[in-house]
């Protein structure tokens, strides 16, 4: 990644007034130069949102599987004399597991899913002992609270990485099984895991067990949510199980119900637009994506919008580039540059 | 998908395969509160359309994503088609004529074909959606032609396009046939032979006219019936199923000896692959080969299933005479050396005439000599009236023999 902007100013100011800066360039990519961990567990964080993953997946490498000596405080007692422990926070030991996913090695994903999950529930029955690992004494009862806590939420988070490699794999039927493992966890997402199991057997075929799913959603009791919420999320669930069986209106009005209740979400605008295509109303659908993307940005400036509009432009006429560059403008002057491009669809 | 015709023509004809949507995907990258970017990548996340609002961690959106590519199509499926012509020039076009037409290996289908438009502005579109159900495997072209007329200049134009694609297999179906006494045991084996899970929604056998078919994947609990193969309906690729009909003949199909390729009926396959892309396939009627009648039958219509040791006890024999002419017959009771069961009785005796199709009972003694499972010994028929032909049988039936104490004498 070069920068620009000081080719720039390297190009038309003086030599003399110019001051040094620390730039990308002069930073040492160790731990030296990053200091701590964490700055490295950030700046992986920051390259897979920018959809760059190889850049991470090298960059990870140099950590191994993240048992290293030197990643203990242990090692490092001139710096860290009173703590024992592993440095690498747990955010990036969870990218490294889902990293060889993102770039097609979904098998050691799973492996070292399985691996931090087991790690989780070990610590977990040591802190239910009333230990932390590496530290002699016991917990107060209140830290001990406060750990277990922290370690259910862990594992529960490894539990999402697990179901979402098995879908990245097609594999949805196990998919299927873990989010249901995480039902009795989780009595407040009830109702949002049914629903993704639901989703994941439409994606499947299977009608009767998502609609079996999706009714099983709707029951209220353990629920924190809104009345509203759970209304929209009925709602969408049926307009899905209508786009399953082709009824493109009555999709379309599950959609605009709940539409009434949220009048600003998206994914809902995008979905009725996606229905008009389906019944054969191209320049209608057309119409309804621009609106939605040229509504509000930079929140309206959607990947998933563009992706879908790119298409439609593709079918509507032979000047689909030059619709496409249109945009450029709107995007150069709103968006980040983890904005995957590629939803542009330019050749 | 797109052909390619070089020529300078004011008009566009594109077109697009309807296949269903996808949802869409994320991937959720998400800290803890206390690392250094904090709710950041949380915040991030939860502006993006593409991962589900109220469950962050998971990958799988409720956003539609409209079909990336042509995809797959098998035979059974539908292919519906999203056609578009539109005018790109600063022309005007008149009488716009569309006609969409399906080549198939062996038949031209006519998809469209409508009175033509009387214009077309520039920048125009007009749009139209096209069906047809896939009936054939192999190569499929898909003919889209528009002929109009360039209204400067009077000129009449054609523009042709040409779009191909293929027609796979979905499902490998293979038979199996078993013949028990008069009845065809039936086993059809289903493969999944496309790259994605199928839901079976129906599988049904449909007899041909001389059968009669009784579904055998079901169990039959106090009040309900549950399919063998438990609630899962789902078929993973390359997975197989086997499905077993008993099929009974509703008349006399022979007389004797090999009927071969016998039309026994056909299979319906209805299913569902992702997110409701349907399909159905008939197979083409099964054949199967009927074994000879057998000339004479002997069945065992009434034995006890425990006997005692050394207490003689009877059975009933039945003889059906399923030759074409009478028949007088002779039994020879037969000894095997180390036999459990022994006959008792006459040997040799002859017996009344069997007319063709009767049958008759025979009531036979035994002794069992050896106690546990034992076989009855062999029996022999030999039929006087046609040239002393001699029918063997060995496995008439077992009864267990059981060791009775010895009975308490009343005190003597």
């Amino acid at each position: 990644m070069h920068d620009p902007i000081a080719e720039l100013l390297a190009a038309h100011f003086p030599a003399e007034s110019r001051k040094t800066l620390p730039s990308m360039e002069s930073v040492a990519m160790d731990m030296a130069g990053l200091r701590r961990l964490v700055m490295w567990g950030a700046r992986l964080a920051l390259l897979v949102v920018m959809q760059q993953f190889r850049e991470a997946e090298v960059e990870m490498e140099a950590f191994g599987e993240l048992v290293n000596p030197d990643l203990f405080y242990q090692y490092h007692t001139h710096n860290y004399p009173d703590k024992t422990g592993s440095m690498v926070p747990f955010s990036m030991r969870l990218l490294h597991a889902q990293l060889p996913g993102l770039t097609g090695n979904h098998q050691l994903s799973l492996d070292r899913l399985c691996q931090l999950q087991h790690t989780c529930q070990q610590v977990l029955s040591e802190v239910r002992r009333g230990y932390l690992p590496f530290v002699t004494e016991p917990l107060t009862p209140e830290d001990q609270q406060v750990a277990e806590t922290l370690w259910l939420e862990r594992l529960t988070r490894v539990k999402f990485c697990l179901a979402n490699t098995l879908v990245a794999m097609q594999d949805y039927l196990f998919a299927v099984e873990v989010y249901e493992g995480l039902l009795e966890e989780l009595p407040r997402l009830r109702s949002q895991l049914l629903s993704v199991m639901g989703r994941l057997h439409l994606t499947l075929g299977d009608l009767p067990s998502a609609q079996t799913l999706f009714s099983l959603a709707e029951d209220r009791d353990e629920n924190e949510e809104g009345e509203e919420e759970r209304m929209v999320r009925t709602h969408i669930n049926q307009g899905l199980v209508n786009v399953f069986l082709c009824h493109w209106q009555l999709a379309k009005d599950s959609f605009e119900s709940a539409l009434q209740l949220e009048p600003t979400n998206t994914t809902l605008k995008n979905n009725i637009a996606v229905c008009t295509f389906y019944q054969g109303y191209l320049k209608e659908c057309i119409r309804e994506l621009e609106g939605v993307v040229r509504w509000s940005p930079p929140s309206s400036l959607q990947p998933a919008l563009l992706t879908n509009l790119t298409a439609t432009y593709d079918l509507e006429s032979s000047s689909a580039h030059s619709k496409k560059l249109s945009f450029l403008p709107l995007l150069g002057q709103h968006v980040g540059e983890g904005f995957p491009l590629s939803s542009l669809g330019l050749r | 998908m797109e052909g390619s015709v070089p020529q300078q023509h004011l008009l566009g004809l594109k077109v697009m395969r309807l296949t269903k949507p996808m949802l869409s995907y994320a991937v959720p990258v998400l800290g803890e509160p206390w690392d250094m970017l904090g709710t950041t990548l949380e915040e991030n996340l939860s502006q993006d359309i593409r991962s589900p609002r109220d469950l962050p961690a998971c990958s799988t959106g409720e956003t539609l994503r409209l079909p990336m590519s042509f995809g797959l199509i098998f035979l059974g499926e539908t292919f519906n088609g999203f056609i578009s012509v539109h005018n790109d020039s600063q022309d005007v076009a008149k009488d716009v004529a569309v006609k969409v037409e399906l080549l198939t290996p062996s038949h031209r289908h006519l998809l469209l074909s409508e009175p033509p438009l009387p214009q077309l502005d520039p920048s125009a579109c007009e749009e139209r959606i096209i069906s047809h159900e896939v009936k054939e495997l192999g190569e499929h072209s898909l003919i889209c032609t528009a002929s109009y007329m360039v209204f400067a200049t009077g000129e009449e134009m054609l523009l042709r396009k040409f779009f191909k694609f293929g027609v796979a297999k979905p499902l490998d179906v293979k038979t199996k046939f078993m013949n028990i006494e008069e009845d065809i045991l039936l086993e059809v084996q289903i493969q999944n032979a496309t790259p994605t899970h199928m839901f079976l929604d129906t599988v049904t056998f449909d007899p041909s006219a001389g059968f009669r078919a009784q579904d055998l994947n079901t169990i039959r609990t106090n009040n309900s019936e549950v399919s063998v193969f438990g609630k899962d309906n789902l078929l993973p690729p390359r997975n197989i199923r086997q499905h077993l009909y008993k099929l009974t003949p509703l008349g006399p199909l022979q007389t004797s000896g090999v009927v071969s390729n016998v039309q026994v009926g056909k299979m319906d396959i209805v299913w569902r692959s992702r997110f409701g892309e349907r399909g159905r396939i008939q197979t083409g009627q099964l054949k199967a080969t009927l074994p000879p009648l057998p000339q004479l039958k002997v069945t065992v219509v009434e034995s006890p299933g425990t006997v005692s040791l050394e207490r003689p006890f009877r059975i009933t024999l039945r003889v059906h005479n399923g030759s074409g002419g009478p028949m007088r017959l002779r039994s020879v009771l037969e000894k095997h050396p180390g036999a459990g069961i022994l006959w008792t009785g006459v040997t040799g005796k002859v017996h009344n005439e069997l007319p063709a199709g009767g049958s008759m009972d025979m009531v036979v003694s035994l002794l069992p000599v050896l106690p546990g499972l034992q076989s009855f010994s062999p029996l022999l028929f030999v039929d006087v009236l046609s040239n002393q032909k001699k029918y063997h049988f060995n496995k008439l039936g077992q009864v267990f023999v059981e060791i009775q104490p010895p009975e308490t004498l009343s005190s003597a």
